[in-house]
């Protein structure tokens, strides 16, 4: 059973249309990244997928659960509470984290799971501890995102969306302020994720984290998927000429 | 009259400053939260009369709105006043005024949270009242509070605008007693106690403001 399915999704941002007409699915502990030019829709589509914004028209199924089918046009959504409930399969780490600034380390990865999911204190903190413990964090947990470096406070955020148990996570730029050696690590951690069985999408324009990473690549420029596949494939030989021209041309 | 005396008359007057601002403050700074909710309302019907009320309070003068506080149930209903009812009327002239300038900086520090902590608290699963206590809350009051600070310390000074209901504060005591004597040390002597007061609330809102410094 695929963990997500999006049907015929579209957007638009002040009449502009953004995303037009855009399907795809991912399995369970499948990783998927959605590669192209800036202005592409990228993030558009991410934002809707995740649910942190309502697509114009389009269905969603997440986990054979259908939150927003397409009536007359327009996608219908569930109503508020049912869909916040449906949030909690999702992770979200965004490509400027987003932490509370307000909290430490470990308040920002345990207060989901204590006022969200009303988890028991001890073991949503041994939860936390062993996650901090997973991204490398253990001397940090007392800090405050002000402390951290850009890679630090992403593992935060990885940890904090992990806290709540999703089944996909949902990844925006994920490189972009990292090195290459840190990068390497993003890309094998993304990789236990999915052996977990957590799904993983991510946006991203570095070509060669997609491959390395991703089973599947989506390609993707004015708001529609041009090119889609086997990881490797769509990399190492692109089928279309346009999915060609962007790749070559970024150097690869 | 002695000195001793004197100053016991001021001290006396001082004391109801000193409770006309705890009461100012313990009644308005919650109510201007709920103002500026009602500011930034999507519902016009709530939205245009609050912005009005802010616009109006912060448009005339302090010492007019205590008036119209004090005699307006008179005036308008034909209600008999009492002279008990002068310092309940000062007080809800402060509280209803200061609450519009307190709404104004809340709302500030509002705008001043980035959409992004919204974002990650809806992503996260949290309910809107949730999102407020637990996240927008605690930053916004961080934001605003050097604003506060300033608000604070004009309303030690503005107490003594009660003196225009006759309420005894110390303002009122120091001019009763500076008429009776025919002497202006009276009113040194409030000064003084004014900038002590003020420089008192200073320094205890410079605490609460060093005390969220832990993070930026």
């Amino acid at each position: 059973m695929n963990v997500l399915e999006i049907a015929n999704l579209t957007k638009s941002y002040k009449g502009k249309k953004v995303i037009r007409g855009i399907s795809l699915s991912v399995g369970k502990g499948k990783i998927l990244a959605i590669i192209g030019p800036s202005g592409a829709g990228k993030t558009t589509l991410l934002r809707c997928a995740s649910l942190l914004e309502e697509a114009e028209d389009g269905e969603i199924t997440l986990q054979g659960e259908t939150i927003a089918s397409s009536i007359e046009g327009k996608a219908a959504y569930l109503p508020d509470k049912e869909l916040n409930k449906a949030r909690r399969a999702i992770g979200i780490v965004f490509q400027s984290y987003n932490l509370f600034p307000h909290f430490s380390v470990l308040k920002n990865v345990i207060d989901a799971p204590l006022t969200v999911l009303k988890e028991d204190k001890r073991e949503a903190r041994e939860k936390a501890e062993k996650l901090l413990i997973m991204m490398g964090l253990e001397d940090k947990m007392n800090a405050y995102p002000f402390e951290l470096s850009g890679g630090q406070k992403q593992r935060v955020a990885i940890a904090r969306a992990l806290a709540m148990g999703p089944r996909v996570i949902f990844f925006d730029e994920p490189t972009g302020a990292l090195d290459p050696q840190l990068t390497t690590q993003m890309s094998g951690l993304m990789r236990s994720l999915a052996d977990d069985g957590i799904s993983v999408v991510i946006v991203t324009h570095e070509m060669s984290f997609a491959r390395d990473t991703a089973d599947e690549i989506i390609f993707m420029e004015n708001g529609c998927i041009i090119e889609q596949g086997e990881a490797r494939k769509v990399i190492d030989a692109p089928e279309k000429e346009r999915t060609r021209e962007f790749i070559w041309g970024s150097g690869r | 009259m002695s000195l001793s005396a004197m100053l016991e008359l001021l001290i006396r007057g001082f004391r109801i400053s000193v409770s006309i601002f705890c009461l100012t403050l313990i009644f308005s700074l919650p109510l201007g939260l709920l103002v500026s909710f009602g500011a930034s309302s999507s519902s016009a019907l709530i939205r245009l009369p609050i912005k009005a009320y802010i616009s109006v309070m912060r448009g005339t003068p302090l010492m007019l709105q205590l008036m119209v506080v004090y005699f307006g149930p008179y005036y308008l209903f034909g209600l008999t006043l009492f002279s008990s009812y002068r310092f309940t009327a000062a007080i809800i002239g402060f509280v209803v005024n200061y609450a519009a300038y307190f709404a104004e900086i809340y709302r500030g520090g509002m705008q001043a949270i980035p959409i992004g902590q919204y974002e990650a608290a809806q992503a996260l699963g949290y309910t809107r009242s949730q999102t407020y206590v637990r996240i927008v809350l605690p930053q916004m009051i961080k934001t605003v509070l050097p604003s506060l600070t300033n608000e604070v310390i004009t309303l030690v000074k503005d107490t003594s605008l009660a003196s225009v209901l006759a309420v005894s504060e110390m303002f009122s005591s120091a001019r009763k007693i500076a008429s009776a004597q025919t002497t202006m040390l009276p009113f040194a002597f409030a000064g003084l106690l004014y900038y002590i007061f003020s420089f008192i609330s200073e320094k205890i809102m410079k605490y609460f403001e060093k005390s969220l410094n832990y993070y930026n």
